[in-house]
């Protein structure tokens, strides 16, 4: 049958997203074979479709991985996709200079509330708290980063880029100098400017705008760029998706509950 | 065996030589559209089926290349096995005739 028209927009977002959490071996095959299917099912049907075949994604890991399709008709499966080193490097600054706050910031407010709300604050004590300080105040600081966005924010990257320049053996030192001297150079700006008091008007005025351009930016890296493995890929999609969930929560009443309930 | 993989498999065993694509693979085998695709790779990676992405000038259709599956030789041999022992298994299996009190 041949197809008259194109694929909806909304469709065809939700063949690229099921396609990029695929092996790369069988990305390209299976973006053809959905596109063609939902281009010849009926409107109504589109979206059971799209819901079944989601449905089969772990499956269809699985099977790209056993048998002879591992080893080859269009590419392989074991041997993974070769991520360039810019990409690489991106990936991997977003990764843990927008993941630690965005993760932080989802622990601490909407799940810390929702466990917690109600049943009074976990809060520990003595040599609990000791033991657990340097992860309560990463998960904390990095909240708070989230939260105010603007230099916060930036400051937080600038310790994702240093900490992935500076940790990353596999490439020489000058490259990972070039991803970490900026992101100490950043990370010592926004301190500058936070603890001197020159930008609290300018957090006070972000309200999320940071984090959600810097969401949308990570969750179309994270769709796109050519060569990630799927799960950096899947991962930066959630971390793009948690920074977007930061902006909700600025603009909604639940979302102000949530950080107003953190805050005290 | 799964069930559904026994459906696709008597589907392809009707008539071994046919191309089929898996759209049309998912509703002859009565299956919801759009989960045959693991199937047939799990076969496909067996070595039980062959396929072929489908000669088209993909701009005049409008659409991607579809991929045509096809069994082989010894997925004919296993698929004969596969559903011989899933109708022995059933017709083992004890009958109810009625209710049980």
């Amino acid at each position: 049958m041949s197809a008259s028209r194109p694929l909806s927009r909304g469709r065809r977002l939700g063949v690229h997203v099921l396609a990029a959490l695929l092996p790369a071996a069988l990305r390209e095959r299976q973006r053809g074979e959905w596109t063609a299917d939902l281009l010849d099912i009926g409107d109504g049907q589109a979206g059971r479709y799209l819901a079944g075949a989601a449905l089969t994604l772990p499956s269809l890991w699985l099977a790209a991985r056993r048998g002879a399709f591992a080893t080859g008709l269009e590419a392989t499966v074991g041997a993974g996709p070769v991520t360039g080193p810019v990409t690489g490097a991106l990936a991997r600054l977003l990764l843990i200079g927008l993941g630690w706050p965005i993760g932080s910031w989802v622990l601490a407010v909407p799940v810390n509330y929702l466990l917690h709300h109600g049943t009074g604050d976990w809060k520990p004590g003595g040599l609990l708290l000791v033991a657990l300080f340097p992860l309560l105040a990463t998960l904390v600081f990095g909240a708070y980063a989230a939260l105010f966005g603007g230099p916060f924010l930036a400051g937080a990257l600038g310790i994702g880029a240093a900490v992935a320049g500076l940790t990353r053996r596999r490439i020489p030192v000058p490259q990972r100098l070039a991803l970490a001297l900026p992101g100490l150079a950043v990370t010592g700006t926004a301190s500058l400017l936070i603890f001197t008091g020159a930008v609290a008007p300018v957090a006070e005025l972000d309200r999320g705008y940071s984090a959600a351009v810097l969401g949308l930016f990570t969750l179309g890296f994270g769709l796109h760029a050519r060569g990630l493995r799927s799960p950096t890929r899947i991962a930066l999609m959630l971390i793009g998706l948690g920074a977007l969930g930061v902006f909700t929560a600025h603009h909604t009443t639940l979302g102000h509950t949530f950080q107003t309930w953190f805050m005290d | 065996m799964t069930t559904p993989r026994l459906l696709v498999l008597r589907t392809l065993l009707h008539e071994p030589g046919r191309e089929r694509y898996g759209l049309e693979l998912a509703g002859e085998s009565g299956l919801e559209p759009g989960t045959i695709y693991p199937i047939l790779v799990a076969f496909e990676g067996e070595g039980w089926l062959s396929s072929r992405a489908e000669d088209v000038d993909v701009h005049r259709a409008g659409r991607p290349r579809r991929r045509y599956y096809r069994l082989t030789a010894r997925g004919v041999t296993a698929a004969r096995e596969a559903t011989t022992v899933a109708d022995r298994r059933r017709a083992q299996r004890p009958t109810r005739r009625g209710l049980a009190w």
